[in-house]
């Protein structure tokens, strides 16, 4: 729920300088790893949005999933299941290279 | 149409309150640590036993999230070290700004230690730095040994877990070396310490690594 206040009180802080007559859409990137769940953060987002200006402004969600660099064998890899060994060398020496986002990426305004 | 490209971390604010209290902190040569489990994994009672342990030596202070009620800080308060209770009115984390305003009811030039015991909850606390050295997550052996692999993100970040309730290892179907295995698979840095707050078995060996890194 305060992550998605958080994602308003953001948009509302860039809004602020900027003129438009809609808000068209706002677009979010959620990385695997921050174990958000899309559609629990879509009910937080409906929920308090009824009533504002940002009912009925889709809140489009990205989903990131985890991927990593494996370190000894210099490889990047794909980290299914939560497991960061690497799947060509079974080193455990992995650097998380995407899947820990939790930015706003784009408001679209008309 | 125009489009209005961010790519802004949505809580950038809390991390820039959290590099603040970091800085405080450090310079004040405070170490801090940040507690998190889910609901009745036993935080409390083994903050309890650590503070029993360490407050002869240590100036310590403990702040403590709760939903409600400050009857976890009345608990700590009992045993000599001040306790500062933040209660979240329904948020299910702390949040640095909580622990900022926090920092101003403490004496900083005079402590070793700054223990938080986070709310209940092993998804949002995850997402929300706090200004701390190092997380702490607990875990007890009447969950699932699959938590791990449940709440992976607790697990990646913290650089400490402990398995408490040892002594009902008897009396539940919790495997030790599953839960290990599941724990390190998800990050092989994690350091493991097992206890039990009844017997007081593994307390001495996570107090002393404690001690070790306060100045």
């Amino acid at each position: 729920m305060s992550i998605t206040q958080n994602i308003l009180e953001e948009v509302e802080e860039h809004l602020k300088k900027v003129a438009y007559n809609k808000i068209i859409n706002i677009k979010i990137k959620v990385g695997e790893l921050t174990a958000l769940d899309s559609s629990s953060l879509q009910f937080c987002y409906e929920a308090i949005t009824k009533g504002t200006k940002y009912e009925n402004v889709p809140l489009i969600i990205e989903e990131v999933p985890l991927e990593g660099f494996c370190n000894n064998c210099k490889k990047s890899i794909n980290i299914d299941n939560f497991l960061f060994i690497c799947t060509n060398c079974g080193s455990s020496d992995v650097t998380i290279t995407s899947g820990e986002e939790l930015i706003l990426s784009e408001i679209n305004i008309e | 149409m125009s489009v209005i490209t961010l790519e802004r971390k949505i809580l950038k604010k809390n991390d820039e309150i959290a590099a603040e209290i970091r800085k405080i902190l450090n310079e004040k040569n405070i170490f801090s640590i940040n507690i998190l489990s889910s609901p009745g994994s036993g935080k409390t009672s083994i903050l309890e036993k650590t503070i029993d342990n360490l407050y002869k030596d240590y100036k310590i202070v403990v702040v403590v999230g709760d939903v409600q009620t400050d009857l976890d800080a009345q608990r700590i308060a009992k045993h000599e070290v001040p306790a500062i209770q933040i209660v979240t009115h329904g948020s299910c984390h702390l949040e640095a700004n909580l622990i900022k305003d926090s920092l101003e009811k403490i004496d900083l030039n005079n402590l070793n230690l700054l223990i938080i015991e986070n709310v209940g909850n092993l998804v949002c606390p995850s997402s929300y730095d706090l200004g701390e050295n190092l997380k702490v997550v607990v875990i007890s052996t009447t969950e699932g040994d699959d938590k791990p692999l449940k709440y992976p993100a607790m697990f990646r970040k913290a650089s400490v877990m402990i398995i408490n309730k040892i002594d009902l290892l008897p009396y539940v179907p919790f495997n030790m070396d599953n839960v290990k295995k599941n724990a390190l698979s998800i990050n092989p840095d994690l350091l493991i310490f097992e206890t039990s707050c009844i017997t007081g078995e593994g307390i001495d060996k996570w107090c002393n690594w404690l001690k070790s890194k306060l100045s």
